[in-house]
Parts: structure tokens; sequence; C-alpha cells
């Protein structure tokens, strides 16, 4: 194996862990605030994805408001199924809430299928041209966009909730609720936000992704495996940690593909999590248990 | 008169004017139709039905089978196996004289015991290898086994593109594995080395990592066996990596979604399936007319458009040779010899459950995003 394939692995790692990490933020932010794993947030990405495909390719809308609506839209959405599920049950268990949220992504994806088609949807890159050469090896110009928006999601995630009243709010929810609450928080409020907030950031990623990876209306549960193993993979209740999960992810895949007969990727990588959290329960960065009184970013 | 009686002596004057048809003396052949409308395969059941239903007019405006119209009894598998079983069973019980599906070779493979129970035989849409080796006689295959295609594909690419050996890209599931098998066995016979293969999962949303492991390995050509999303997004992520080495498709990439979703790079790509939209064969004429009539002279015959004509066009000719004899349908199939239909020439015996053989499969290369007829048998 010559350098540029070396290379060549590392850019798709990359490329691939990038959309992980993407998708794995949104399960965080849903995590922080109500202790729940939503299953629904596959489904907000596929949404993302569909939308803008029908936004651009059927109603020839210029790509800048396609994404603006997509992401409105989804996170709009997200604020629905807090208003019109999670909220009344406030009181149920922890798994309600999970069946609440599958049960809401089951629906999505039916209702999708029935309008848009089992066929997949596309629409073409950002920016138009041949993909870099680096090292002789090749680099989608949609990574970089990939890379760089999602980047840019986290540095703004970072000052909203390091920086501003609301995101420290959101915050101290996360930290311990009920002393939250005993602060005088509104933690239905907080909930309500983190719904929609978990909504646009699933839409973006998925207008994101899709000219990498088509948007299929059965695409949400693939995804969210592999940002749910991400945000494992890293530590669950940290921003960070579905960066570095998701990269890491990406990077084993790439590898295990190199290394050993292609069909095993999905396998190596979830075994690789299995591993990870059998040594390190907590991720690689440590998760909320660890982080309880110093900070969430 | 009030409403109520007009519509009353409407209706007994409807019903007086069916009787008068002289076909009604005679009891309808039902013929049973599973297959998926609604779930993930409903892009490909939807149109075979629509094709079903129009041979079903044709059949009937002609008279119908001995005097006997012919009745579809139509029903939705939803693209699950488990819901084939129970349609199969119903389907039976129904007394249908034969059953036209499933469309997905996994559903075939569940309802192949129920079909069995019932001792009628089944017209099953499928390239899946193994549906007609599992030793039940009541399966009949309407479509071309992925033994013939890769068979075509491999001889294609020596004998066309002379290409010195071949890379392989296909899918895990059971349609590429299957393939993959009989693309070694048929590569090994035809003395074309395989310089490397790789296996994407059904689904996957990249697969530059597995393109990069092939290029490396510098196929002459290269064979991509899947269907779905997946196959669009390999075609770009080939194109993307530079490769340039010709690429021959498997049947479900000769898709429209899939070669509009590929773009530019679905340009010049291969595919192995059995009709060639720009041209019309002689077993098509009378099909290709009434869908041009219903959808104007620019419309091209897809492959669904043609395998339901000829699956109800199958069972009809297995209806005269059991002479209207349900519990001869099975043998009534096996006498089919050379019936040139629009997807190509059946012919089944008690051996050869294979209808099709590779004198039917068509080459055809996207051309402006289109697909234009190469090569017509091997």
């Amino acid at each position: 194996m010559d350098s540029a394939q070396l290379v060549q692995f590392a850019i798709s790692g990359l490329t691939v862990g990038a959309i992980y990490a993407l998708v794995g933020l949104g399960f965080n932010l849903i995590f922080n605030a109500t202790d729940v794993i939503n299953f629904a947030q596959g489904e907000f990405v596929m949404l993302g994805g569909v939308l803008a495909c029908i936004a651009i390719g059927e109603w020839h809308w210029p790509l800048w408001l396609a994404i603006i609506a997509t992401v409105a839209a989804v996170g709009a959405l997200g604020a629905l199924i807090d208003f019109g599920a999670v909220s009344r049950v406030r009181n149920g268990s922890v798994m309600t809430i999970v069946m609440i949220t599958l049960g809401v992504s089951v629906v999505l994806k039916t209702a999708t299928l029935l309008w848009v088609g089992p066929n997949p949807l596309y629409f073409d890159p950002f920016t138009a041209g041949p993909p870099l050469r680096v090292f002789g090896a090749v680099v989608q110009l949609q990574a970089l966009w990939v890379i760089g928006i999602g980047g840019l999601a986290m540095a703004g995630l970072g000052i909203f909730f390091s920086r501003s009243a609301l995101g420290r709010e959101m915050l101290a929810c996360a930290i311990d609720r009920e002393a939250a609450s005993l602060m005088g928080i509104d933690v239905r409020k907080m909930v309500r936000i983190s719904f929609i907030l978990s909504g646009a950031l699933g839409a973006l990623a998925g207008v994101l992704i899709t000219p990498l990876t088509n948007a299929t209306y059965d695409q949400g549960f693939t995804l969210a495996l592999k940002g749910f193993a991400a945000s494992a993979l890293g530590g669950f209740g940290r921003s960070s940690s579905a960066i570095v999960g998701g990269l890491a992810l990406g990077l084993i895949e790439a590898a295990s593909v190199a290394v050993l007969p292609s069909g095993w990727k999905d396998s190596v990588a979830l075994i690789v999590l299995i591993l990870v959290l059998m040594i390190k329960p907590s991720g690689l960065l440590g998760g909320r248990a660890e982080r309880r009184h110093t900070q969430a970013m | 008169m009030n409403g109520s009686a007009v519509l009353r002596s409407l209706v007994v004057a409807g019903s007086l004017l069916c009787l008068g048809s002289p076909l009604h003396a005679q009891e309808t052949y039902k013929v049973g139709v599973s297959e998926p409308l609604s779930g993930g395969a409903s892009s490909l059941g939807i149109p075979v039905v629509d094709s079903v239903k129009i041979a079903a007019d044709a059949i009937n405006a002609k008279g119908g089978v001995n005097g006997h119209q012919i009745e579809l009894v139509i029903r939705d598998d939803q693209s699950k196996p488990d819901i084939a079983v129970q349609n199969f069973r119903r389907l039976a019980e129904e007394g249908v004289y034969a059953i036209i599906g499933p469309n997905q070779g996994s559903n075939m493979l569940a309802a192949s015991a129920a079909l069995q129970q019932a001792k009628i035989p089944a017209c099953s849409f499928n390239n899946t290898i193994s549906i007609t080796k599992l030793g039940n006689p009541y399966i009949f295959r309407c479509q071309t086994s992925d033994a013939d295609n890769t068979k075509a594909a491999l001889t294609f690419a020596r004998d066309k593109l002379k290409a010195a050996n071949v890379g392989i890209l296909y899918t895990s599931d059971a349609y590429g594995s299957d393939a993959y098998a009989a693309l070694q066995v048929e590569a090994k016979a035809m003395g074309l080395p395989i310089t490397g293969a790789e296996k994407v999962n059904y689904g996957a949303t990249d697969t530059t990592a597995e393109w990069t492991k092939l290029l490396a390995t510098k196929p002459a050509a290269i064979i991509l066996w899947g269907s779905g999303s997946t196959m669009s997004i390999a075609l770009r992520n080939g194109s993307q990596l530079g490769n340039t080495a010709p690429i021959i498709g498997s049947q479900g990439t000769a898709a429209a979604a899939i070669i509009k979703g590929a773009g530019a790079a679905a340009e010049g790509v291969y595919m192995v399936t059995l009709t060639a939209p720009d041209q019309v064969t002689a077993g098509q004429t009378d099909l290709a007319k009434i869908y041009k009539d219903k959808n104007g002279d620019d419309y091209q015959l897809t492959i669904y458009d043609t395998i339901g004509w000829d699956a109800l066009h199958l069972v009809v000719k297995a209806i005269e040779n059991a002479k209207g004899d349900r519990n001869a349908m099975r043998e009534g199939f096996e006498q089919i010899s050379k019936y040139e239909l629009a997807a190509g020439t059946y012919t089944y015996t008690a051996d050869n459950h294979e209808g099709l053989g590779v004198d039917s499969v068509w080459i055809v290369q996207v051309r402006d995003g289109r697909m234009v007829g190469v090569q017509h048998g091997f």
C-alpha cells in the first residue's frame, strides 16, 4: 500500500467521521436536558436531507434559502414533538419518553415514505468542481463543507453554553435538573429549547451530508446508530465527545477496510466501541458522571 | 319515479347488461398477485402491478382464456416477508390458478413453504439465484437469474471491453453475495482473473474506502453488483477517486433513480438488464403500443412494464396447457416452450424453472442520462 492510499483511507475516515460527529451532537443536546436518548434524531437528519432535496430539486429554491427553511422547519418539528408528546408525560419515566421518541421516529419514517417514495433523493454539492488532491489522495469538496460548518456549529454551541444566559440555564439543567429547578430555572422551557436545537442541528447535518450520502426515507436509523455510537465512544453528555468519537469511529472503519476483508467494517467499529466502554465506561473523554461539577463542553 | 328507484333500475339494467354478455356464462379464472405496493420495494411493485392489469385487460378484451375471463386478486405484501406468506396462504384459499410475485428474493424464500402446500405455481420476479434451488417445484422464475446476468457481464467485459481482468464491488445482502459467488465460479471457468473484490453494506452511505482498496489492485474493468441508494453513491465515489476503468453494473443499478442520483458519474456505465428502453423488440410491439397510447409517443418501456405483462401471459399459457384444470397448473407451466414475450423468450421444463436464459439479457450503456441498448443476448 503506497502513501497516497494511506492518505486516502485517512481522508475517507475523517469525512465519514465528520458525518457521525454531526449526528452525534444532536443526541447529546437532548440527553443533557432530559437524560433521554432521542431515537428520532436520525429522522431529524433524514428529514433535513429530504426537505432540502425537495426545496432545491422541485421548488428550485436557492441553496441558502433551502438550508434556512429546512433547519427552521425541522427545529419547529422538534418543538412540536416536545409540545405534543414528550411534555405530556414529563412525570413519566425516562423509558416512557424513549418509547415516545421511538414511536415518533417510525411515524416520521413512514410519513416520509408515503410522501416522497422509496427512491434516493440527491442534490449537487454546495461548490461545483473536481475534488481537491492532497498528497495524491482525493478530498471531496462537500466534505470540507461538512467539516467547516460542523466546526462552526460546534463553536457556536460552545459560546452559547458558556456565554449566554439561556445557554447557562440549559447547562444548569444538564448538571442537575432538580437543583436548577429550585434555583428558579424553567426546566420545561429548557427541554423545549433542547428539542428545537437538536431538530435544527439534525436538519443542518442532513442538508450538509446529502450531496455525499443521498437522502432516503429509511436512512435515519443507520445514521442514528452511528451518531449514537460516536457519542458513546466519546462519552455521553459532552458535545466535544461527539466530535472526537465521530472522527475516531470514521477512522476505525476506514482502517478496518484497509487491513481486513471489507465486509467487516460495521462490526469492527461496534466491537471497538464495546471494548472502549468495557475499559472506560464513561467514554474516551469521560462522560457526564465525570464532568458534573466541572463543565459541559 | 324517485331517485332511489332510478338508481335501482339502473343497477338492474347494468346487471342485465353484464349477464347479456356471453362471457359471463363461464366462471372467471382467478389469478393472484402478491406484490409490494407499499414499503421499500413499492417503486418496483407498483409498475409491475400496472403492467399485470394492462395484460389482463388486453387478454380479456380478446375473449379471455378458453372463454373464461381473467380476474385478478391483488394483494400488497408491504415489502415484508411475513405479509407475503399471509398473502400466499389467503390467495391459495381463494382458489387462484397461480400467484404472480413477489418482487423481493427474501419474500419468495419466506413464502416458499406456503406455496408448496398450496400446490399452485408462482411467477417470481427475482434475480436471486437460490429461489429455484430450494427443491420447490412450484416456483417459476419470471426474470433472469443472476447466474445468467453475471455470465453476461463477464463475457461482455472479456469480449467487448477486451478486459484482461476484473475487480468486483458488491453489496452484503443476498442479492450481492449470491452474485459474487456466481461471478467467482464463472470468472474461473472463463479464465478471467479477479484482481480484488470488496463488499459494501446494503444501505452504506460512503464507499470511498472500499474503492481505494479495489482501485489499488488496478482492475481493467469493474463489476458493480447491488441495488438501492448505495449504488448511486458508489458510482459517484468511483468517479471522484479518478477511476477510468469501465464499469458494468447489475440490474439493480439499471434504474432511473440510481442513474439520476449518480449524475455525470453514471455516463458511460454499462448495465446488465432485461430491456433496452430505446429499442422495441418483436415481443414488445403490442405492449409498447398500449403504453405509448397511454403516456405519449416518447414513452420508453421499463423492465417493470414488461415483466408483469409477461407473467400474466405465462399464467394464461399454463392454464391453456392445463386445459383449465387448477391441479395441473405446474405441468401446464412446464410445457411452456420458446414463448416469445416482452422481456425475452421463455422456456420451462420439469428440470428447468429459470424461464429466461442468457439469450434474453441486454447490456445497456448510459448516454446523456438515458439507457441505450448495446448488446442483446449472449
